[in-house]
């Protein structure tokens, strides 16, 4: 019987041990692999950039972001990559800028296409624009689909709401 | 010594208790590992498809910020998570996002693993489980120049794991519970099923103790063909032959007392001619003028064959005994009258003192106290010198009323070694049986008398010196077969 009886015992032993070991609730655990890292396939159309050659505007294409369309008009302050640079791109504006297309909030009428309002992110600084960077502006605005002018806000009077509305038309000169 | 049903009903519950046990803790184990996995692949699957949809092969320049809040955007969609994107370092050290900007800090080792494959790890923190995951991403084109401008940013997502939490107390608690009730339904059950398995167990030792106690036709019933079936059958083989050897002992035992019994009474005829014819020699030799020798001889032959016919007699009287015809004829009777009846007809009223109340009755069979009284008497006169005393008085024993007797003399009292056995029969003090004139069955009939009144005869030495034997018998005992 006493036997039994140790057996018993060790095999509830046993158990506690084994249900102490697994323990209740959620356990920490190590760092565990989970497989390669996940592949970048987003899709997304390539955007139109204008950048600045000897004075004239030149078009180049760069990758886009998905659900950012106006990306291209937000790139336009970045430094040119290298290989833009190795031809001779450049760009004039240097200021981060932020978009708006005009249907949203405001209560506009404006039907598609519809313009897009450009404006500097830091607007203690005044913009500054050289007409060649309006022209980016313009052309690089209009390049998006479904837009068809700018309005700048801020280029020349100073943050009242209003604003300078302006076409890649306008510089047909710079254009090739 | 723990009874065997509480023993059976220990085991049967403990049985219970382990196999409940053991069913909930694996699936409980079960159940944990299935729903993190499941947790846990819910927020690895998101994590992959937001990185894989939401991020190009191929990224315009300085947009890491700006990818980088988007992909955070879509990651905390989902309540319960918070997700930091940090810009690779491409020198082979890592960017470890801001604190606070997810619920668990996030190591330098996680960040350098993070670097090389999709990694999480769950963390505790504050009692809340986390799940912390780290990636970066794979498959995008760079340029040589200027790379860090346009590769993807890392990403870690802490998940909560609160609710798989909640959910593994709900079912810990509902475990718990029906633990409880198995545990409690095994008690029941146990002590149902235990009860099943002693009760043929109970049968027998009822039995046994019967056939203990005299019952030799107890037998069991033999139900099933278990092992208790077996020691059912087992204990009827055994009874069967305990009850014909019994038997066939008494059989033997009857007939050899029988045998006693009949040559008793085939000499019993002779002898009294004998006496008759001894005595008459005797008397003859005793007056006759041929010479004082043979009237010696004839006077021994008398005695001697008188002692015979009294033997013959005693040997009759315990066989009546041994047969059990022996029965009791009750009277009431006066004990004081009784005893003076028996030392007036044997001639010792003057030799023994009698002490007693006068108005003592009794309800006793007259001719057996008679007889236990003269043996008595006769003995104490005989082998122990006087003054031989003789007192009664009532004396109840075991809350039963009745009359004690007891007769002491004033001699060397018994030998130690006689007193155990001086009821048994031909037992005798002197050590040269064959001289003395008893028949070696006095006491032993007396001690039968005593016990037929349901009464006790004992032997003891009286501290003051001298035998004394103490008759005690009930004052009114059952008549039976009178």
């Amino acid at each position: 019987m006493i036997g039994v009886h140790a057996a018993r015992w060790a095999a509830l032993t046993a158990l506690a041990a084994v249900l102490a070991a697994s323990g209740c609730g959620i356990r920490p655990t190590g760092i565990v692999d989970a497989g390669n890292p996940p592949f970048a396939r987003g899709y997304a159309d390539t955007i139109t950039v204008y950048l600045v050659r000897g004075g004239m505007l030149r078009p180049v294409t760069r990758p886009g972001i998905p659900g950012r369309p106006y990306l291209a008009v937000e790139q336009l302050h970045v430094p040119t990559t290298p290989r833009e640079r190795t031809v001779g791109l450049h760009t004039e504006v240097h200021r981060a800028l932020t978009v708006q297309a005009v249907n949203e909030g405001l209560g506009s009428t404006f039907e598609r296409p519809w313009p897009l309002a450009v404006q500097q992110i830091d607007r203690s600084m005044s913009p500054g624009w050289s007409r060649t960077a309006i022209a980016q502006i313009a052309c690089t605005a209009e390049a998006v689909p479904g837009i068809e002018g700018v309005i700048l806000v801020g280029a020349s009077n100073t943050g009242d709401g209003g604003g300078t509305p302006v076409s890649c038309r306008q510089f047909a000169d710079l254009l090739p | 010594m723990i009874g065997l049903r509480l023993r059976l009903t220990a085991a049967f519950t403990a049985v219970a208790l382990l196999a409940a046990l053991l069913a909930s803790g694996i699936s409980y184990v079960l159940l944990r590992r299935v729903m993190l996995h499941r947790a846990q692949y819910t927020v690895l699957t998101d994590v992959r498809k937001t990185l894989t949809r939401q991020v190009p092969d191929e990224l315009p320049p300085d947009v890491t910020p700006l990818i980088g809040a988007q992909l955070e955007d879509a990651l905390e969609a989902v309540p319960g998570r918070k997700a930091a994107a940090v810009p690779m370092r491409l020198d082979g050290g890592v960017n470890l996002p801001p604190r606070n900007k997810l619920d668990v800090p996030v190591s330098t080792e996680f960040a350098m693993r993070a670097m090389r494959k999709l990694v999480f790890q769950r963390v505790i923190r504050d009692g809340t489980p986390y799940l912390l995951v780290g990636t970066r991403l794979d498959g995008y084109v760079t340029t040589s120049e200027e790379p860090q401008r346009t590769v993807p940013p890392m990403v870690y997502v802490s998940a909560s794991l609160s609710r798989e939490s909640a959910d593994l107390r709900l079912l810990t608690n509902a475990l718990v519970v029906a633990d409880a009730l198995a545990l409690g339904s095994a008690i029941v059950l146990a002590l149902l099923a235990t009860r099943g398995v002693l009760r043929p167990v109970r049968r027998l030792g009822v039995a046994a103790r019967a056939l203990g106690d005299g019952d030799l036709e107890t037998r069991v019933e033999v139900r099933g063909r278990g092992e208790l079936a077996d020691l059912a059958r087992t204990f009827n083989d055994t009874a069967d032959a305990l009850e014909r050897t019994v038997t066939e002992l008494r059989v033997m035992e009857a007939a050899s007392r029988r045998f006693v019994a009949d040559v008793s009474h085939e000499l019993r005829t002779p002898l009294t001619s004998m006496i008759a014819a001894t005595d008459v020699l005797a008397e003859q030799a005793a007056t006759g003028a041929d010479g004082d020798g043979d009237g010696g001889a004839a006077r021994l032959v008398a005695d001697e064959t008188r002692r015979l016919g009294l033997l013959v007699e005693h040997l009759i009287e315990i066989s009546r005994f041994d047969a059990g015809a022996a029965v009791l004829v009750l009277d009431d009777v006066n004990v004081l009258d009784a005893v003076a009846a028996t030392l007036a007809a044997r001639g010792w009223r003057e030799r023994v003192t009698v002490d007693g109340p006068a108005d003592l009755f009794v309800r006793l069979d007259p001719r057996r106290f008679d007889v236990v009284l003269a043996n008595l008497a006769g003995n104490a006169l005989k082998h122990g010198r006087p003054p031989v005393s003789l007192r009664f008085a009532r004396a109840d024993r075991a809350g039963v009323e009745g009359v004690e007797v007891v007769v002491t003399d004033r001699g060397p009292g018994l030998p130690d070694d006689l007193i155990a056995v001086v009821f048994d029969r031909f037992v005798k003090a002197e050590a040269a049986r064959s001289r003395s004139d008893g028949s070696g069955l006095g006491l032993s009939i007396a001690r039968e008398n005593a016990v037929l009144h349901g009464g006790t005869l004992e032997a003891a030495n009286d501290p003051d010196g001298g035998a004394m034997f103490t008759l005690w018998l009930p004052a009114g005992p059952e008549e039976d077969h009178a």
